[in-house]
């Protein structure tokens, strides 16, 4: 290949991956909508912790910075949770606890209504990564996802739809959202239940930890193995699919019809 | 990928300069290489990203590049590593701590799988007494805050299963830190202890198992300490013969 071709090439594969990441096709319609979900769930996020903050963080609470502290080098765990910074390992009044979060919900509606600053978007994140950092013992996935989303919403220019920033943050919460699920999926694989068609009544069975009880629709053995291998291939498979023109439509029912399942 | 319409040998002359011909026929090379990408714009011609308002500079365009391959590399290394980090995994995610534990995208700790079927996925429940004689306990439930499913319950759910996991590893001084607060909001109690809930997939012997964790509460002058019960263990009989 002669030097001009290679730098054809090369202008080439630079321009598809810049298209890929910064142009923006769509209106802003697309990412106000995952705006306004996000800090709606934020809001939630910090308004089912009011009534047991103090339970949690407060000077006598389960998981007070100095217990927390002492339980974390009593485990070895130094290393690994050294860097989840948070204002709230000085807070120990309940009163103040519950000042946070207030703020927290408001800058949730902030980010939902102001399109002329990034700045209620970039605080709420940051709002919600220590609160996130606070609940180490208690914090899960949905923790993991809110603070993602929230940070890539913070990217996109609120006023501009056409912006390329606007563009960044829409793929970066595509790209991340495939990584998550279709990671879960090949987690799924580490385990037999997964293999051998337990999974799903094994997913069902804490009933106590669940909303609704789906065991009884799990009577039937061939039932069981099936759901359990769609719960999998779904996972792994659906993700990419959307990223399909022909399957996207498609991909997304069967994906909100596995996140409504395993939720 | 597309095959380029005609031979690319073509684009450059003897003399190993382009010219103009050559050119468009790179512009066209270009064009039809593109890959069939759904969100391709009407228009596929490569614009120099310093030409068009719709993207940042190039200088901008490679950092940002090169901060999106980092990024989610270091994101998938820290999801695949829930299952079990090999060595060069932990020491990446230890390198790279500072940036994924502050902005809390590491997935530490965090089992990302729906379900393996282990202990700490059970419904774990709380339990006190109030009564003094061994034996002869009325163990009362603790009732877990929030409705069923919901995000408090599954706080108080995470709370207990690392409890009863402390409390199966012999850590019983790490469970009491956990558990203290708790006891202390029950002057009455005498002892506490969390139990797995029996459900669908519970084998009988599990059902059969000791509490996971069971502690006395000894009060002592306004202080609070909670000592562990260590569960009753099947031993054989004595060997030695009876001495009459």
């Amino acid at each position: 290949m002669t030097d001009s071709t290679l730098a054809a090439a090369q202008s080439t594969a630079v321009s598809a991956w810049d298209r890929f990441w910064f142009y923006s096709e769509h209106g802003a319609t697309s990412l106000q909508v995952v705006r306004i979900g996000l800090s709606l769930i934020a809001a939630w996020y910090f308004l089912s912790h009011w009534a047991d903050i103090g339970l949690w963080f407060a000077g006598d609470g389960i998981l007070a910075t100095e217990q927390l502290g002492r339980l974390i080098e009593a485990e070895d765990l130094v290393d690994q949770y050294k860097w989840r910074l948070s204002p709230l390992y000085w807070v120990e009044s309940t009163v103040l606890l519950r000042i946070y979060l207030a703020i927290g919900v408001l800058l949730a509606i902030a980010a939902c209504v102001l399109h002329t600053t990034r700045a209620a978007a970039v605080l709420l994140w940051l709002w919600c990564v220590w609160l996130a950092n606070r609940s180490l013992v208690i914090s899960g996935p949905e923790e993991l996802a809110l603070v993602f989303g929230l940070a890539y919403i913070a990217i996109a220019s609120p006023e501009n739809p056409f912006h390329w920033a606007t563009a960044l943050a829409r793929r970066l919460i595509q790209v991340h959202t495939t990584l998550l699920v279709v990671i879960t999926g090949l987690t799924m694989l580490a385990s037999m239940i997964w293999w051998d068609g337990s999974g799903s009544l094994s997913l069902a069975a804490p009933v106590g930890r669940r909303m609704l009880d789906v065991t009884g629709m799990l009577e039937s053995l061939w039932l069981q193995d099936l759901v359990t291998h769609l719960l999998v291939l779904t996972a792994i498979l659906a993700p990419i699919a959307i990223w399909v023109k022909r399957t996207r439509r498609a991909a997304q029912a069967v994906l909100l019809v596995w996140l409504l399942l395993v939720a | 990928m597309a095959r380029p319409k005609r031979p690319i040998v073509r684009a450059a002359t003897t003399t190993g300069k382009p010219t103009a011909a050559s050119k468009s026929d790179a512009l066209v090379t270009a064009k039809s290489s593109l890959p069939e990408n759904t969100d391709r714009p009407v228009s596929s011609e490569p614009v120099a990203p310093s030409a068009s308002p719709r993207c940042p500079s190039p200088r901008l365009t490679t950092l940002l590049s090169i901060a999106i391959a980092a990024h989610f590399t270091l994101i998938g290394i820290s999801y695949l590593s829930t299952v079990a980090a090999s060595s060069v995994q932990a020491d990446l995610l230890a390198t790279f701590g500072p940036y994924l534990g502050a902005a809390h995208l590491d997935a530490e700790q965090i089992p990302l799988t729906l379900s393996s079927d282990s202990a700490s996925e059970k419904t774990h429940q709380l339990l006190q007494t109030r009564s003094l004689r061994p034996g002869d306990e009325d163990w009362t439930s603790i009732a877990s805050p929030g409705i069923r499913g919901g995000d408090r319950q599954r706080r108080w759910q995470r709370l207990l299963a690392a409890t009863a996991e402390l409390g199966e590893n012999e850590e019983g001084i790490l469970a009491a830190w956990l558990m203290l607060p708790i006891a202390q909001r029950y002057p009455d109690a005498t002892q506490i202890r969390i139990d797995r809930e029996p459900d669908i997939t519970t084998m009988p012997t599990d059902t059969a198992a000791a509490s996971p964790y069971r502690a006395s509460i000894v009060r002592d002058n306004g202080s609070v300490r909670l000592v562990q019960v260590p569960p009753s263990r099947l031993t054989a009989p004595s060997t030695e013969p009876a001495h009459d």
